[in-house]
């Protein structure tokens, strides 16, 4: 799991992250998590887990900053 | 010989090649130039004057890294790979193209940074592809600002600099069915998972080109009616790209790698047979 959605798939190396926000935004809208995939275009298993397992820790983390 | 290519399917960012003709040692090499040896563009230096976001500089500069940039004029533009490794990116404007980020937050302001607000410095063709790539996300008061350095690489070095997502060779399937000992029991079709066995006013159906050679039709038929091969001179080639490149051009590119590996080795060779007198 990361903190902030990966620019790639971890297993193929496909580019995931440009579709990130129209997934999270879709599923909001109350569609099926596995029909925004399709939409999408996301075919292979490995990038789908990637949307559906990811959990956006850097909205939390945003808050503080590091020390520098 | 005759040999033959057709286009089966083609995307944006994705081709499907049907070679006909073309030995599979040959097409297995032009998958293996595609991901290792044609060059792109990729950020591979960057420098930080500041950054109070959550996220480390050495994150930032991965998520950078992987980020495709537009490739097609740079590939021509800029000196190749083996030639900008020793050059520093700060003086080198025939190595490296710069690209910049600055992005900051007011009081209690969250934004995201996209892939979109890095611009390019030096040269307007080397920007990202996709626009909406998360990199950053910055909390209330918090600031990055960085230059980014690219330069042409290969995949063999960093997989940022390979110009494919996936790139698969695969075989074209031969299903023959004995009309002789198939009953139309209709079981193959059940298991198809792609629809390539289908019963059809009253004889069996067979598409090769749906075929994924899975071998569950020759496991599920009672009769041993089926059989299941591949075609020797019939191969599928399929390209898909990061974006960097159109799947077209990388395979132009990684032809050209080809010849010019075969090249360099028949003129080392040459210089042995003359060394050796003969």
């Amino acid at each position: 799991m990361m903190v902030i959605f990966p620019v790639r798939c971890f297993t193929c190396g496909a580019v995931i992250g440009d579709k990130f926000e129209a997934f999270i935004k879709g599923v909001k809208s109350g569609k099926e998590p596995g029909k925004v995939l399709d939409e999408l275009g996301i075919k292979r298993y490995c990038c789908r887990r990637m949307f559906i397992s990811h959990l956006n820790l850097i909205e939390e983390l945003v808050m503080y900053s590091r020390k520098v | 010989m005759s040999y033959s290519v057709t286009v089966v399917e083609k995307g944006r960012n994705y081709v499907r090649l049907l070679f006909r003709g073309v030995p599979l040692a040959l097409l297995n090499a032009v998958r293996r130039a595609s991901m290792e040896y044609v060059p792109t563009m990729a950020i591979d230096f960057v420098t930080f004057n500041n950054n109070t976001s959550p996220l480390h500089d050495e994150i930032i500069a991965h998520r950078l890294g992987l980020t495709p940039l537009y490739s097609e004029e740079a590939i021509r533009k800029y000196r190749g790979p083996e030639e900008c490794v020793d050059v520093s990116p700060e003086v080198s404007t025939d190595c490296y193209a710069v690209l910049s980020l600055q992005e900051s937050t007011g009081d209690g302001e969250v934004k995201t940074v996209y892939s979109s607000d890095l611009k390019p410095v030096t040269d307007p063709d080397v920007k990202p592809v996709y626009d909406k790539i998360p990199l950053i996300v910055l909390g209330p008061k918090q600031e990055v600002s960085l230059d980014a350095y690219a330069r042409l690489g290969r995949g063999v070095d960093h997989i940022k600099w390979s110009p494919v997502t996936t790139a698969v060779v695969t075989y074209s399937a031969r299903l023959n069915v004995d009309l002789g000992l198939c009953t139309l029991c209709g079981k193959c079709a059940e298991v198809c998972p792609r629809g390539a066995l289908t019963i059809e006013g009253g004889t069996i159906v067979a598409r090769e080109e749906k075929c994924i050679l899975c071998r569950q039709c020759v496991r599920a038929c009672p009769v041993e009616a089926i059989s299941l091969g591949f075609k020797e001179d019939e191969f599928y080639l399929d390209i898909e790209s990061s974006g960097a490149l159109r799947p077209e051009t990388v395979i132009v590119e990684a032809f050209k790698v080809i010849t010019s590996k075969l090249d360099a080795f028949l003129s080392a060779l040459n210089s042995i047979k003359a060394q050796s007198g003969g």
